[in-house]
């Protein structure tokens, strides 16, 4: 029962940082309609950018947290500028299809590039995994201080982008443009500078998510992929686009993959969120919050 | 066409002298070349064609190369052999990806086609798979694709890359492939064309999943050593897609140019730079996603196509636009082949019952009945927001109805998709137009008589009584919008109707353009067609129509003879306000 207990939670705390990183992901779908296939990369850049900060300074690994996400801010702006923003948005001001065919194929282009860089500049070694830290007991529960900081953190930048979302004139507007891209428009919404600021808050939560994750998980270049059908399934788990969905969907991904390690062997860890992609695609297309996006 | 007819012979030829003279090297860059010009092949029948982008058919290539070489290794059994369980598994895999995420919209179907393959590779390294050799069985006769003199492995591929030009070819000209085309351009006006939209995407997914597990398996002959990296890698789907997207999607040269340009350079990349820069390639193929998407959306051939176009053109015209229209009059003497009048004019042939419907709780229809016979012309009116089009949507089955029924001749069609009703003899046309964009007139028709045996006929009727015989060669972006209407009517009536749902067909029209359409509705419901029209020109309405309903806020507040119910209190009451009712 205890051992149940402990898995449960140690999954729930990775389950914290997926939750941010798909609550980001959410975000740039919900506002945009785009899959961003490089969000995992913009993870794995943050770990790296995280590990060679704290190797080189005693800077704590919250304190990188804080500063990247501003930094993440910025390159996704940025992105968002020169790259993904360069696409024609048709009147709605939403991709057509074959559009938005293309916003996927450039993502996924960037994603390559970013993994290949990494390779080149990194080497394919994995490095880091944290330093040892003295776990935590609590009534018999052997909490790791780095994961347990970690899972509030990202719980607290989801917080905090629920109230930017719900509470700020900024956030109705992004909803609005989300919602109905036309009638915001009318209402004085720019929706082009909407998607901007989508995508940068959104790869600014990967810098987060980056940084957070990097103070307990081997980087490797292709580290993406460990991640990125965690999120989805986290993200389609909660309703496509729904960005509080997608914090419960990552919480429960946590938890069922923290499950999962009791009677799943290592390699297959992954799995479990597939299992649980797969099972709502059958199932349940909707997720738990939100509507099913038809044809 | 006829190009291609000369150079493929051409292009054989080269081939065959370059394997025979070729050394190791050249015959290994020739090989891949033409593997990931198949792989880029089967990847084009659904995304290309059809138009669903896959991301992940690593997937097929994977169980194509880990099925043959496993089978052989484990019960020594030939790739030749093999080959068809590779198949076979990854039309199974294409039926599990497809059939639950085709009833979504698209961004479903990236999502899972991308998940896929990345989680067959950690299924492998657990499965300790992680590195397959292909078992040493020398016989001689090449009964497991291992020759002493390489170049029989190069003619293999080439004569897997034929077989799969010729099923493409065969799609490409067959009911089938202008289906794919049909729903690429516009799944929507696909299915009001009676095209069966899943059933359709769902087989070219299990095509294109078999041509690429074949040419997965014979990769695997090339490798010699299959690894999950190498065959269900990230990078194998990249280059999957972006092999056609480069050459041209949807076309059957795309993906071998794209294959011979960018398999050819990633080979040169790979010699050159690939022992110092690890991951070259990736940012190759990165690089090259992201230029294409900025520069040329549509591929090389597609490009090349429109550039020949237009310079043909500025040679005919002098660069002058083309000469005015020649005049269309309508013809109707093919009309009545084209109509499925009922025998008994007396008894309705759709009948509405009850009709509900809501939308976020805001009811549009509230209890709607009618019912409207062969050869009659059945106009609904009402105020904006009355339900009309919701109507429409729901008695041809493009939205359900919350509760009612809809009844055809004897038939209860409530529950009938809506390619089914439009087979069955529902036919409909849309207010804004719906043209397949980069498809001629004549196919933009044709799409709605697919797989009847008397099609060219019906087409051509269908064309001479709207007018539009002369455009038929024409290109839907040189129409104009009375001419798009009309080839909205033309493409309802290939379908053979027995009723017919019109759309708002006059708005926005000249008086010209409009009494040509009026002429033509009424002679169709003259064959035996019962019409059914929505519009909001009173006067067209009241020339048109032989009984009038009304719609206020979701319910009939009347009907009867057109001049009846345009007398009504409560008509003048709904379309002014009720102040003006007691001047009426």
């Amino acid at each position: 029962m205890n051992d149940l207990l402990q898995y449960a939670i140690s999954g729930l705390m990775t389950g914290g940082v997926i939750a941010l990183l798909s609550t980001g992901l959410a975000l740039i779908f919900g506002v945009m309609g785009v899959v961003n296939f490089a969000h995992g990369d913009a993870v794995m850049v943050a770990m790296y950018t995280a590990l060679l900060i704290s190797t080189g300074t005693a800077i704590p690994g919250i304190a990188i947290a804080v500063l990247l996400l501003p930094v993440f801010m910025a390159v996704g702006w940025l992105l968002h500028l020169v790259l993904i923003g360069r696409l024609a948005q048709s009147v709605d001001g939403r991709p057509a299809e074959r559009d938005h065919d293309a916003q996927l194929l450039l993502t996924l282009g960037l994603s390559l590039i970013l993994q290949n860089a990494a390779l080149m500049i990194f080497g394919s070694d994995p490095r880091g995994g944290g330093g040892v830290q003295e776990p935590i007991k609590v009534a018999g529960l052997v909490l790791d201080p780095q994961r347990l900081l970690a899972f509030a953190i990202a719980l607290l930048v989801s917080g905090a982008l629920f109230v930017v979302l719900n509470r700020t004139a900024f956030g109705r507007g992004l909803r609005a443009a989300a919602s109905d891209p036309v009638a915001a428009q009318y209402c004085g919404i720019e929706v082009k500078r909407a998607h901007r600021a989508a995508f940068a808050i959104g790869t600014g939560l990967a810098g987060v998510g980056g940084a957070l994750l990097a103070t307990f998980y081997p980087i490797q270049p292709f580290v993406s992929l460990d991640f990125i059908i965690l999120m989805f399934a986290a993200v389609v788990l909660g309703g496509l686009g729904s960005v509080p969905g997608a914090c419960v969907g990552g919480l429960l991904i946590g938890l069922i993959q923290g499950l999962g390690q009791i009677f799943l062997p290592l390699q297959l860890q992954t799995l479990t969120g597939f299992l649980v992609f797969l099972l709502i695609l059958f199932v349940r297309p909707q997720g738990i919050f939100g509507k099913a996006v038809r044809v | 066409m006829r190009t291609s007819r000369l150079l493929a012979p051409a292009i054989i030829i080269i081939v065959l002298a370059l394997i025979y003279t070729g050394g190791a090297s050249v015959q290994s860059v020739l090989t891949l070349t033409m593997v990931y010009a198949t792989i880029g092949l089967g990847w084009n029948i659904i995304g290309g064609y059809a138009g669903q982008t896959s991301f992940g058919h690593a997937l097929f290539v994977g169980i194509g190369a880990y099925t043959v070489v496993l089978l052989q290794r484990e019960w020594d059994v030939s790739p030749l052999v093999g080959v068809w369980a590779g198949i076979t598994l990854a039309v199974l895999a294409a039926l599990l990806i497809g059939w639950p995420t085709f009833r979504l919209s698209g961004v479903y179907f990236s999502l899972a086609t991308l998940a896929y393959p990345l989680m067959a590779m950690p299924l492998l390294t657990w499965l300790g798979l992680q590195e397959v050799l292909v078992p040493y069985r020398n016989t001689g006769g090449g009964f497991y694709l291992q020759f002493a003199d390489p170049r029989w492995l190069t003619l293999c591929a080439l004569a897997l890359l034929l077989v799969a030009v010729g099923i493409s070819l065969r799609i490409q000209k067959s009911d089938f492939g202008e289906s794919l085309i049909a729903i690429r351009e516009d799944a929507v006006a696909a299915a009001a064309a009676g095209i069966h939209v899943q059933r359709r995407k769902l087989q070219a997914y299990c095509v294109s999943a078999a041509m690429t597990a074949a040419a997965g398996a014979l990769y695997a002959s090339v490798l010699y050593v299959v690894t999950p990296d190498s065959v269900f890698g990230l990078l194998v789907s990249v280059q999957a897609l972006i092999i056609p997207i480069v050459g041209g999607r949807g076309t059957v040269w795309g993906p071998i140019i794209g294959s011979v340009l960018l398999i050819t350079l990633a080979e040169q990349l790979n010699a050159e730079l690939g022992s110092r820069l690890p991951g070259i390639n990736g940012l190759m193929f990165g690089a090259a996603l992201i230029l294409l998407v900025l520069l040329a959306r549509e591929g090389l051939l597609w490009r090349a196509i429109d550039i020949v176009a237009r310079f043909r053109r500025r040679r005919e015209t002098g660069g002058r636009p083309p000469a005015e229209a020649p005049s269309h009059r309508p013809d109707l003497t093919e009309l009545a082949a084209l109509t499925r009048g009922a025998a008994n004019a007396e008894r309705p042939i759709l009948t509405v019952e009850n009709l509900r419907k809501s939308f976020n709780g805001v009811k549009v229809l509230d209890g709607v009945d009618f019912e409207v016979r062969p050869g009659e012309i059945l106009g609904v009116i009402g105020p904006n927001g009355a339900g009309k089009t919701t109507l429409l949507n729901i008695v041809n089955g493009f939205v359900d109805a919350d509760g009612g029924h809809i009844r055809f001749t004897d038939q209860d069609v409530s529950a009938t998709p809506p390619h089914e009703r439009a087979n069955l003899g529902i036919g409909r046309t849309f207010q804004t137009p719906r043209p397949l964009p980069r498809c001629s007139v004549e196919r933009n028709v044709q799409i709605s008589a697919l797989h009847r045996p008397e099609r060219s006929a019906t087409v051509r009727g269908a064309l001479r009584a709207t007018g539009l015989w002369a455009r038929a060669g024409a290109a839907v972006g040189d129409l104009d919008i009375g001419e798009l209407r009309r080839l909205e009517l033309a493409r309802a009536l290939a379908g053979r109707p027995a009723v017919l749902l019109v759309d708002e067909i006059l708005a926005g029209l000249s008086s010209d353009q409009a009494d040509d359409i009026v002429t033509l509705l009424r002679a169709i419901a003259d064959q035996g067609v019962a019409v059914i029209l929505i519009e909001h020109t009173m006067g067209a309405m009241l020339r048109l129509a032989d009984r009038l309903v009304v719609l206020e806020a979701g319910t009939v507040i009347t009907s009867g003879p057109p001049q009846a119910v345009v007398a009504d209190r409560r008509v003048v009451a709904a379309y002014l306000g009720s102040k003006w009712s007691s001047h009426a």
